[in-house]
């Protein structure tokens, strides 16, 4: 099998940053991730994917009270690329934290799919969960598939999903350039923007630049 | 016939258990129904036969479709007199509640009683400006061109395994013709209910609206409980003409065994306007997502449930968008409550197709959950092939929190009248857009559901 499955465990008290850069080398594979955090564990991941037919799975297994995870993606997929991403996010354990932020860029005749899932058991009381996937369209040939889904078995929580999907906001675009901006610079900062505050890896930030242009 | 029972039966008919092609003919023979009618219910069986139950969504296996009777026909014939209508059927509907004060509110009162329609009253202003608002089975007798021009058009007997169930056993039902202009200010209504045990409802609506015309149409039903498990599936099909608006209001209260299987779609052309207004409370399993598909540009839609979950019960439903052509815009607002034990799932689909450009669409879920053993689950799906759209989904899962407890009972209320005070705020933008009589009718059934609840 080309596509191994790394997992990770995250014992207790333990920190975790990860990061993963996926590019056109990795056409064809499946990128599975899967995270089990013990007792007050954390975990930072951070994904970027530039450009390529890859599917990203991550899951992440709060196993231990108190444990927290924040999955960040960044992906931009463009000619003919598709782009497949799963996310879990399974709280099995009481005061669990986990975050899920993906947000894409789809041109050309790209497509992009982006199943996420949030279970809260019974045993996660006073849970925190939020799952949220934003897409930039700019082309009409383009095509976005969003599929947040939820399934809570407890009533001591928080969830929260978001998904949104639309191209440059007119306005926006025309305040830029109304300040004497060129569209295309207007829309590289609007991008820019759209991007900015994700992530905290320095190497993957250098990548955004790219990603826009 | 069943073996020994403690009361007879005053059904004049009723058909086999089970479901074969004699059976079908039998009900179209009974309604004296034209032979197209016959042949598309025969075709409806066949695609009901070969097609699987469904494997996704809410558990069926509890059921078993050869085990329903499919169509009851009352001795009470139709009656067009409120004092012509039997006791017995009065009684009922006074323990449904329902005041007989409602009736000067209201255009017309389609009330299903079992299968047929056998009490309807559609004020004459209406008639004589060539509002049609009858029976389904009348309709075909006395409309057919109309019927026959749109009938099955919008839900094909394909659709679904229940749409061909229902397309070959249907019975009852309301068939609505507003002509083009008419806009019909009270709203119809027509209640719906299953009476016989074991017995299968399955009414089929049809609602054309033409050019510039308005109308409101509102379905109450409820049920008294039964042990066996009982079906009803519906199909509801809406016609939305260039300009025009409907809306379309169900509250559901069948009792705790009813698996509730409906499918309801409609077509919205040139800025027509479309509102599902779905209120579920009652039934085993509900599975309910009603469609809308804007045809043409302009067009507008929009869904708002509530869905209430209590112990033993599942209440799958939801809403299914689909764009089609430019500056369409649509919403969805899905709100549920799941307490007790109960199970409370929204399943969603937004669709924007390829050249569909300028579409604005919001689709909001917020879900209430009352206790550890109870369940709620949300899962949309949205599909955008189109990059000059503005498309969101957003969904929230909570309790009723502890601050805003505290705050009103620091206020001076007790702790239950707080907590139903916080839920008739979560469900108020359901709760606003329906009828006077049903939005005091839904506070009051809330008031009560919170009496019993700890939370």
């Amino acid at each position: 099998m080309d596509s191994p499955k790394n997992e990770y465990i995250i014992g207790e008290n333990q920190h975790l940053n990860y990061e993963f850069f996926i590019d056109n080398k990795n056409n064809g594979t499946v990128q599975y991730y899967c995270f089990y955090l013990e007792r007050n564990a954390v975990l930072r991941a951070e994904f970027f994917i530039m450009h390529a037919d890859v599917e990203l799975v991550v899951e992440c297994v709060l196993n231990g009270n108190g444990a927290h995870a924040d999955v960040v993606g960044v992906y931009g997929a463009h000619s003919n690329n598709i782009v497949r991403i799963k996310t879990v996010q399974h709280h099995r354990a009481a005061h669990t934290h986990s975050s899920v932020v993906m947000r894409g860029i789809v041109r050309d005749s790209a497509q992009a799919y982006y199943h996420g899932t949030i279970c809260v058991e019974k045993e996660a009381r006073g849970s925190d969960a939020s799952q949220e996937n934003k897409n930039m369209l700019m082309s009409n040939s383009a095509r976005v598939v969003s599929e947040p889904q939820l399934e809570v078995l407890t009533n001591d929580v928080r969830c929260f999903h978001g998904s949104a999907t639309s191209r440059c906001d007119d306005e926006q675009l025309f305040y830029c350039s109304a300040r004497g901006m060129d569209e295309k610079k207007a829309q590289h900062l609007l991008l820019y923007a759209f991007f900015s505050g994700l992530l905290v890896s320095e190497n993957l930030k250098e990548k955004i630049v790219e990603l826009i242009e | 016939m069943m073996s020994l029972k403690t009361a007879p039966s005053n059904y004049v008919f009723r058909s086999d258990k089970g479901l074969n092609k004699k059976i079908v003919i039998e009900i179209s023979e009974k309604k004296n129904e034209p032979g197209w009618m016959t042949d598309f219910r025969l075709k409806a069986l066949t695609i009901f036969e070969s097609m699987p139950m469904p494997v996704w969504g809410a558990d069926l296996t509890g059921l078993d479709p050869n085990d329903i009777y499919y169509y009851v026909k009352p001795i009470e014939d139709q009656h067009t007199q409120w004092a012509d209508v039997p006791e017995k059927i009065k009684t009922t509907f006074e323990k449904l509640g329902i005041p007989q004060a409602e009736q000067k509110f209201l255009a017309g009162v389609g009330a299903q009683f079992d299968s047929e329609v056998i009490y309807k009253n559609l004020k004459k202003r209406w008639s004589d400006q060539g509002v049609v608002f009858s029976d389904m089975s009348s309709a075909v007798r006395d409309n057919e061109a109309l019927v026959k021009k749109y009938f099955s058009t919008i839900i094909p007997a394909h659709d679904n395994k229940f749409a061909a169930l229902n397309s070959a056993v249907w019975s009852g039902g309301s068939f609505v013709y507003v002509p083009a202009g008419v806009r019909i200010d009270m709203p119809l209504q027509a209640y719906f209910r299953i009476d016989s045990s074991q017995m299968g409802q399955f009414e089929r609506t049809l609602i054309i609206a033409e050019p510039h015309s308005f109308v409101e149409y509102v379905e109450g039903c409820s049920a008294p409980i039964y042990k066996k498990n009982s079906l009803h599936s519906a199909v509801v099909e809406l016609v939305a003409l260039p300009e025009s608006h409907i809306r379309y209001t169900t509250i559901q209260n069948w009792s705790n065994n009813v698996y509730n299987l409906v499918t309801k779609r409609a077509v919205a052309y040139n800025n027509a306007r479309v509102e599902w207004v779905d209120g579920n409370f009652g039934s085993k399993v509900t599975m309910k997502y009603p469609c809308i598909v804007l045809k043409e540009p302009g067009a507008k839609g929009s869904i708002i449930s509530l869905a209430v979950a209590t112990a033993g019960q599942h209440q799958d439903s939801g809403g299914k968008i689909i764009h089609c052509a430019p500056h369409t815009t649509s919403n969805i607002i899905a709100k549920s409550i799941s307490k007790d034990g109960g199970r409370s799932s929204y399943r969603g689909l937004l669709k924007v197709i390829k050249g569909a450009y300028g579409v604005r669409s919001k689709v909001q879920c917020d879900a209430l959950i009352f206790d550890d053993i109870s369940r709620t689950d949300t899962y949309p799906t949205i599909d955008i092939r189109e990059d000059r759209v503005d498309v969101g989904h957003e969904a929230s899962i909570s309790k009723v929190s502890d601050e805003q407890l505290f705050y009103l009972q620091s206020r001076g209320l007790s702790e239950q009248s707080a907590r139903a005070l916080i839920v008739n705020g979560f469900i108020d933008a359901f709760v606003s857009l329906l009828p006077m009589e049903y939005a005091v009718e839904i506070n009051r059934l809330i008031a009560m559901e919170m009496e019993d609840s700890i939370g």
